[in-house]
């Protein structure tokens, strides 16, 4: 599975544009972060990504093929997304958000297998499994989104600020997940404003600067390595996860 | 006398539940506030009276066959091609259909009002605890709830259910997981159509005609309801339209009747107050942003 | 400046000469070609009031033929001869019974039709500024469903299903021009007043707006109240023209032929509106022709027909050109290709 986005310009609304010639890839098993501050278009690049907002100029491909033609199905490519408010179904319970995931799975055996597999990772989510979705917390709510779209046994995993204004024990155990997940052999995109625990976990790391431009990217190493991006980001990364002020 | 009036406002409160569902259905899964809606009832009416002459069970199911038809092809016709066009937009688009089938009837079968005779078992009465309670009251409470028992059934039980659930709520995460938006917003029609239908046979049995302009009611009552109900939810909608047609039940019963010709006036000045007031719904907790 | 101010009076002028034509060809035309006419410029003067509200706010609004309605009757009341007014209104209660004695010229009618629409105007206001996108869209119609239901059940004082009937003809070409064009004149000058402008500028970006601290709410209700007395005076005119009416025209049909021709002109646009009431006023002539056989080799239709292609081009427009003629451009003033091109504004807080 591979995703690239070359040279893409994104338009919102009538006159800004939230991104401005981004470059980036990600490779078949990688774990590749994407982060910045606020408004930096993180989000409509992952949008993007989506199809569900078109690029003014640019291309996003994944496998080779461009994501906004009308033929491209990204169910079908195996790619899975958690957008940033999570889109869970408040009107659905836990379950039947889960079950919904695999909306689209034929062999219903096999599914229920992987609903098990997804209980077994979340074990919050076998506790409320009847209740309305729309009771849990942001932390339980984080973790049936990540579980839901495990359902369709994504190749490329699209992960929108997962750990956004969540509790720092429920932080760790999103990034062990994601850890876990990568060490299953799914490719991810995440995107993150916690930069220290991303950079940490990801293979490698892109540095995005409002308007939505890539000012840097690498491993730790490569990224302390540029001033700009040591300044961009207020600390100088390193493999240890450490943040040296 | 107070059975009576409790199984004729029962009655009517599902019959009102039953139109108010129909239109909320479609407003949540797609935007749309149709009022084109009576015109599908009034295409079921149309069929209840071309097949006057056959049994009446199959006239009932040919009306809800027509309702259906009607139904999914005004959505194929006009408001597909208008998909993710602003809720305005859509509410115009739908005054267009109902008119363009408002024409249809008047310039094929139904230049004036008609007659259809009502079953001779529905006019009669029976003895229920003790009041003499007519059939009719009788069969629109029970038909009513039956239908109403069947949408709660498949709206909670089933996968159509969750994922017409699931598209009223966020359609575009919905279709990211892979349920299928043109499919569930065609079954949200048919649904909408076999409302419709059961609604027409309640409609024209007390009645007793069909005319081009019938559809305009009921149509009224269904987007009343929903307001009432809040549009954010079926069980608020089913709710909405359930008070509406027991307030109006007891309205009727109670209004001095030089005051009962403007029923409506009441009626639509109440509306205007809770969309100013309580925009959100009567029965709804959630805020809706106003502006 | 100066020249600019000459330029910003092109669509007025514009929009008066495009009056002038209409009334023109309705001198010189038959009978007919001169009913068509005058009905013309009495739907500019409607369409020019829902206008006002309309494209000034972004809002759509389904309930203005209630206005229209109160100004005909306004002036049913007021020029009916005394006379025909005693027989006519045997049954008025005793509080308004000083109305079977009133009589007035024309001319002070359809103001006074107007001044009474505003009223209405007035006391809905404050629900309707709070309104808008689909809210709002539900609410005007229920204005017009009250009016609707009060007009034809109120029968003591407006005859209800009875139809108004003796009043005397007093529009014609010349009065219709004339008031289309002060229409036209007083549209054009809310719009390019500063509560016309601040309130182009929320329907652009209504928090902004808010934010800026314009109240949009008072802009939207001053637009609410002088659109329901251009509208007001519009029924007046109609009164005056067709001699009597029926409580069933101001109903769902005429709210839908003005919609059409709103929504075909470009219901952002003041001349939108304009071309649209010439347009759609010719074409629904044209449509009744054909309905009654003229081009049919003398087989007349079944009724309906008309109503069926009027219904049918409105969906065509809504799916292929959603802004209609003008998008929200004037004529006479340029960049309008440019902002037909823009993405249509989202009504706010119609996601419910």
């Amino acid at each position: 599975m591979d995703l690239v986005i070359d040279d893409l310009y994104v338009q919102y609304g009538s006159s800004v544009m939230a991104v401005q010639g981004a470059s980036l890839n990600v490779r078949d098993g990688e774990l590749v972060a994407l982060i910045g501050q606020n408004g930096a278009g993180k989000s409509t690049l992952m949008k993007a990504v989506m199809g569900w907002v078109g690029p003014h100029s640019g291309s996003v491909m994944i496998d080779g093929a461009a994501v906004n033609d009308r033929k491209f199905s990204h169910l079908k490519r195996g790619v899975s997304f958690v957008p940033e408010d999570r889109g869970i179904f408040s009107s659905l319970t836990v379950g039947e958000n889960l079950r919904l995931g695999g909306v689209t799975r034929r062999d219903k055996k096999a599914l229920d297998a992987d609903i098990e597999r997804e209980l077994e990772r979340f074990p919050v989510l076998r506790k409320y499994w009847g209740r309305g979705a729309s009771l849990l917390s942001g932390g339980e709510q984080q973790q049936l989104a990540i579980a839901r779209a495990m359902m369709l046994n994504p190749r490329l995993l699209l992960l929108d600020e997962p750990t956004l204004g969540l509790a720092p024990i429920i932080v760790d155990l999103i990034f062990d997940v994601i850890e876990q997940l990568r060490a299953e052999g799914v490719t991810i995109l995440l995107v993150e404003q916690n930069a220290v625990r991303s950079i940490e976990v990801a293979d490698r790391t892109y540095v995005l600067q409002a308007p939505g431009r890539v000012i840097g990217s690498g491993t730790a190493a490569e990224l302390s390595a540029s001033p700009a991006v040591v300044e961009y980001l207020g600390f100088e990364p390193n493999d240890s996860g450490k943040a040296a002020s | 006398m107070i059975i009576e009036y409790l199984i004729s406002a029962l009655g009517l409160g599902a019959l009102y539940a039953l139109l108010t569902i129909g239109v909320a259905l479609l407003f949540g899964v797609l935007g749309l506030m149709n009022f084109a809606y009576g015109e599908i009832i009034l295409a079921a009416a149309f069929a209840l009276y071309f097949f006057r002459e056959q049994p009446w069970f199959f006239a009932v199911i040919m009306a809800v066959v027509f309702a259906v038809v009607v139904a999914v092809l005004s959505e194929r016709l006009a408001f597909h091609p208008l998909r993710g066009a602003d809720p305005v937009t859509l509410m115009i688009a739908s005054f267009a259909v109902s008119l363009a089938l408002q024409s249809v009837a008047r310039m094929t079968v139904l230049p004036r009002a008609q007659g259809v005779p009502p079953e001779s078992f529905l006019s009669q009465r029976v003895d229920l605890l003790g009041a003499r309670v007519s059939v009719l009251d009788l069969l629109t409470f029970v038909l009513c709830g039956t239908v109403l028992a069947a949408v709660a059934y498949v709206m909670g039980r089933t996968s159509l259910g969750v994922q017409l659930r699931a598209a009223a709520e966020n359609f575009q995460m919905a279709e990211a997981l892979g349920v299928k938006g043109n499919r569930v917003i065609a079954s949200a029609f048919v649904i909408a159509g076999v409302l419709a239908g059961i609604g027409a046979v309640v409609f024209v049995a007390r009645q007793g005609a069909v005319s081009a302009e019938m559809g305009l009611q009921p149509m009224l009552v269904g987007v009343i309801g929903a307001v009432l109900g809040g549009m954010s939810s079926l069980r608020g909608a089913a709710l909405g339209g359930f008070i509406l047609g027991v307030g109006t039940a007891t309205l009727e019963a109670l209004l001095p009747s030089s005051l009962i010709a403007f029923r409506d006036a009441f009626l639509f000045t109440a509306l205007i107050a809770v969309l100013v007031v309580r925009p959100q719904g009567l029965l709804s907790g959630s805020k809706v942003r106003v502006s | 400046m100066t020249t600019q101010v000459l330029v910003r009076l092109r669509t007025p002028l514009l929009l008066c000469a495009i009056a002038g034509v209409v009334a023109v060809a309705g001198l010189a035309g038959g009978p007919t070609v001169e009913r068509v006419a005058v009905l013309a410029l009495i739907s500019i003067v409607f369409v020019t009031g829902l206008s006002t509200f309309s494209a000034n706010s972004g809002i759509m609004s389904f309930g203005h033929v209630a206005f229209m309605a109160l100004g005909a009757y306004t002036a049913a009341f007021l020029t009916i001869p005394v006379p025909l007014k005693g027989t006519l209104f045997s049954q008025l209660p005793e509080p308004m019974s000083f109305l079977r004695e009133l009589q007035s010229s024309f001319v002070v009618a359809v103001v006074v039709g107007g001044l009474v629409a505003a009223v209405l105007g007035l006391i809905t206001a404050p629900g309707i500024a709070r309104l808008s996108g689909l809210q709002s869209g539900i609410a005007t119609l229920a204005v017009l469903m009250v009016t609707y239901n009060v007009l034809s059940s109120w029968t003591s004082v407006t005859r209800g299903s009875s139809s108004m009937i003796g009043i005397p003809q007093a529009t014609t070409l010349w009065s219709g021009l004339g008031f289309a064009v002060a229409a036209i004149i007083v549209a054009w000058a809310y719009q390019s007043s500063r509560s016309g402008l601040q309130l182009r500028a929320s329907r652009e970006d209504y928090w902004a707006s808010v934010a800026s601290g314009v109240s949009v709410g008072r802009h939207r209700a001053t637009a609410w109240v002088l659109s329901a007395f251009l509208c007001g005076a519009a029924g007046a005119l109609y009164a005056s023209f067709i001699t009597s009416f029926n409580v069933s025209v101001f109903f769902l049909s005429t709210t839908f032929s003005f919609i059409v021709m709103v929504v075909l002109g470009g219901y952002l646009s003041l001349s939108g509106a304009v071309l649209g009431a010439v347009g759609v006023s010719l074409l629904q002539e044209v449509l009744r022709r054909f309905q009654d056989g003229q081009f049919t080799g003398g087989s007349a239709l079944p009724a309906g027909v008309a109503d069926l292609m009027l219904a049918a081009l409105l969906l065509v427009v809504l799916i292929k050109f959603p802004l209609g003629l003008m998008g929200s451009g004037e004529l006479g003033q340029r960049g309008r290709q440019q902002q037909t091109d823009e993405v249509e504004p989202q009504p706010e807080g119609a996601s419910a």
